[in-house]
């Protein structure tokens, strides 16, 4: 395994940034169901708190999965606008 | 998870009486320390610092091991990651050396115990929240408050909650992996000694470097996200309007 290769980049790209989404996702929800359970215990408010950041949890989680497809978004965009530069450098030529 | 067997650790006094990932990581750091030592000081004798070694020597390795951690750093973070060039070169060489020491038996790797992952993420989680505060002032806070002043208490708890959840799934995440290894490692050499484990042992050296990289990057990003400031993205946006009106 050559380091540094473009493929090889790509792929370790690809690993660590999409991969890593669902165990971010399953993790928000937990520690807001946790977190939501603990200010329960404090404040004798059962159901309620647990309900409110549970829901806090899962759209953090969204929230993560929205930015990782807003950076894909903006990094093809990068990639696009490159090839258009190649393009029109070469009509020029 | 109590391993039997004899691990090189328990025959260095001092060490002995420690736990286990605390004495192999004690050792692999150690060792990891004469040979940095060791080629510090022929780096220091050669006259000419130029032309490399014609065989593979022990700088050569140091330098590989410099040249790489620096080019991924530089990489993905531009030119801001060279003032994070030591604590990032450190996790990278700390990682991968624990990772692949547990190849070796008589080693038991420190990263398949949570309490060094989750130590190494927490230091992670602390190090970006103070870089955050030390780039922006105060106004770091505004990263935690969404785009609309009148969202924050709606956005805080969320945006805590996602920050919370970053060390979790990086120590989690390492943790998970080289236990995982590990353990297959382990039943295969109790099923079947000769030859069968060999595959694993492949996937162990893929899935050690693998997960280093995996926890640099992630670390890159947190750390480039806290620095980072937020007008930039306003002016990229529409860049991408004209690139899919022109597509």
């Amino acid at each position: 395994m050559k380091f540094g290769t473009p493929k090889t980049r790509k792929w370790v790209d690809l690993v660590s940034k999409y991969g890593t989404i669902g165990l971010e996702m399953g993790i928000c929800v937990f520690l807001g169901v946790v977190f939501g359970a603990y200010l329960d215990k404090i404040f004798h408010t059962e159901p309620w708190l647990t309900i409110v950041f549970t829901l806090f949890g899962i759209v953090a989680g969204f929230k993560s999965l929205f930015k990782l497809a807003h950076d894909l978004m903006r990094e093809e965009s990068r990639k696009a606008n490159e090839e258009a530069e190649g393009e029109r450098k070469e009509r020029r030529d | 998870m109590e391993h039997g067997g004899i691990f090189y650790y328990q025959f260095i006094p001092g060490l002995n009486k420690l736990p286990m990932q605390v004495g192999n990581a004690a050792l692999v750091s150690f060792i990891l320390l004469v040979l940095f030592f060791l080629g510090y000081r022929s780096l220091k004798k050669r006259d000419d610092n130029i032309i490399p070694d014609k065989k593979f020597t022990l700088v050569n390795f140091m330098e590989l091991i410099v040249e790489v951690s620096i080019k991924l750093i530089e990489d993905n973070m531009g030119k801001v990651g060279k003032s994070l060039l030591y604590i990032l070169g450190s996790l990278i060489v700390f990682i991968l050396f624990n990772n692949l020491s547990g190849l070796i038996p008589g080693f038991a790797p420190a990263t398949s115990n949570l309490n060094t992952t989750m130590a190494l993420a927490l230091t992670v989680f602390f190090m970006y929240q103070f870089y955050g505060f030390k780039s922006h002032g105060i106004k770091y806070l505004k990263h935690f408050t969404g785009p609309f002043l009148w969202m924050a208490p709606l956005m805080f708890p969320i945006e805590i909650i996602g920050h919370l959840a970053r060390p979790m799934s990086l120590s989690l995440r390492l943790f998970g992996n080289m236990m995982g290894d590990h353990i297959v490692l382990g039943i295969f050499f109790l099923l079947a000694p000769l030859l069968v484990p060999l595959p694993i042992m492949f996937l162990g050296i893929f899935v050690s470097v693998v997960q280093t990289l995996v926890f640099v990057l992630l670390s890159m990003a947190y750390f480039s996200g806290a620095i980072e400031h937020e007008h930039e993205e306003e002016h990229e946006a529409p860049v991408m309007e004209e690139v899919t009106e022109a597509a």
